[in-house]
């Protein structure tokens, strides 16, 4: 059961060590206020933030129009200080590419914020809160009886096929708009799960 | 937990997902749930039909927390899912 908040830990790259952090429910109000209208400061160059694809998301709205169906789950890091380090959000009821008649979470949104992105910034604050959301909603299938299976859309680049290759997860489709579609299988979501020590 | 050196999560999804890929045996947008424990019960119950219907006559709101906790472990032995650690993240 997905009993939030719940303790995590977050890599300090500055500080070199584990610090405190909670998964809370991303809400409406949290999403206006500590995303839309917090991740995208001046830092970060108009021209870095051209070229990231979820500049323009509004996940205040989107938590607007989900938040309340018990088909989505909407998840965020938020570290000691208040800060929104990550957020992600996804639904329950997909249809497995892999599997035929099984279900798999499909996630719907995953990022990191801005200031995480070694790509957009010089100097990240926290390595590793992408895994952290990522694992959790592995979790969550889990808990809800699609044994760890995850499906994803995401776009084309090295850096993405590096990520999602190197968690076990397979191509399912490349899509018109050069998308390309993911799935991580019941037996590497498991294999990931039992690595990461989350059963009793 | 070990990171590895790529652990920079690309920004992800974005797309809506396609109707002939979401299931039309499961209806939860418009059920409430007034607590964790029967959100999860009844996500369980409608992601699973055969589960639902062996567990058909409980009624969530006739139950305590106890008999719900019950019901889910009932459930997830059913299902082969196994009990995991409250937070190991």
């Amino acid at each position: 059961m997905l009993d939030l908040p719940i303790q995590v830990s977050l890599f300090n790259i500055d500080q070199a060590s584990n610090v405190r952090a909670e998964l809370i429910q991303l809400t409406s109000d949290i999403a206006n206020e500590k995303i839309d209208n917090s991740w995208w400061d001046a830092k970060i160059t108009e021209k870095l933030e051209g070229k990231e694809a979820d500049k323009h998301w509004n996940w205040h709205w989107l938590n607007g129009v989900y938040g309340d169906y018990l088909n989505w789950e909407a998840i965020a890091v938020q570290s000691a200080s208040g800060y929104i380090e990550g957020a992600i959000t996804y639904r329950i009821d997909a249809k497995s590419q892999l599997s035929e008649g099984q279900g798999p979470v499909y996630v719907d949104r995953l990022a990191a914020a801005p200031r995480n992105r070694p790509w957009l910034v010089e100097n990240p604050v926290f390595r590793g809160v992408g895994s952290i959301l990522l694992l959790t909603a592995v979790r969550h299938s889990y808990q809800l009886g699609l044994k760890g299976r995850v499906l994803l859309d995401s776009l084309p680049s090295e850096r993405t096929r590096n990520y999602y290759d190197n968690r076990g997860f397979e191509v399912t489709s490349e899509k018109d708009d050069g998308t390309i579609g993911y799935e991580l299988p019941a037996t590497a979501a498991e294999k990931w799960l039992q690595e990461q020590g989350e059963f009793l | 937990m070990t990171w590895k050196d790529d652990d920079f999560v690309p920004v992800t999804g974005g797309n809506e997902l396609a109707s002939d890929q979401i299931r039309d045996d499961v209806a939860l947008h418009d059920v409430k749930a007034t607590s964790d424990l029967d959100r999860h019960i009844i996500r369980l119950l409608s992601l699973h039909k055969q589960v639902g219907i062996q567990f058909r006559n409980q009624d969530l709101t006739s139950l305590d927390d106890t008999t719900k906790r019950a019901l889910l472990d009932d459930i997830n032995e059913l299902l082969g899912i196994q009990p995991m650690k409250s937070s190991n993240l």
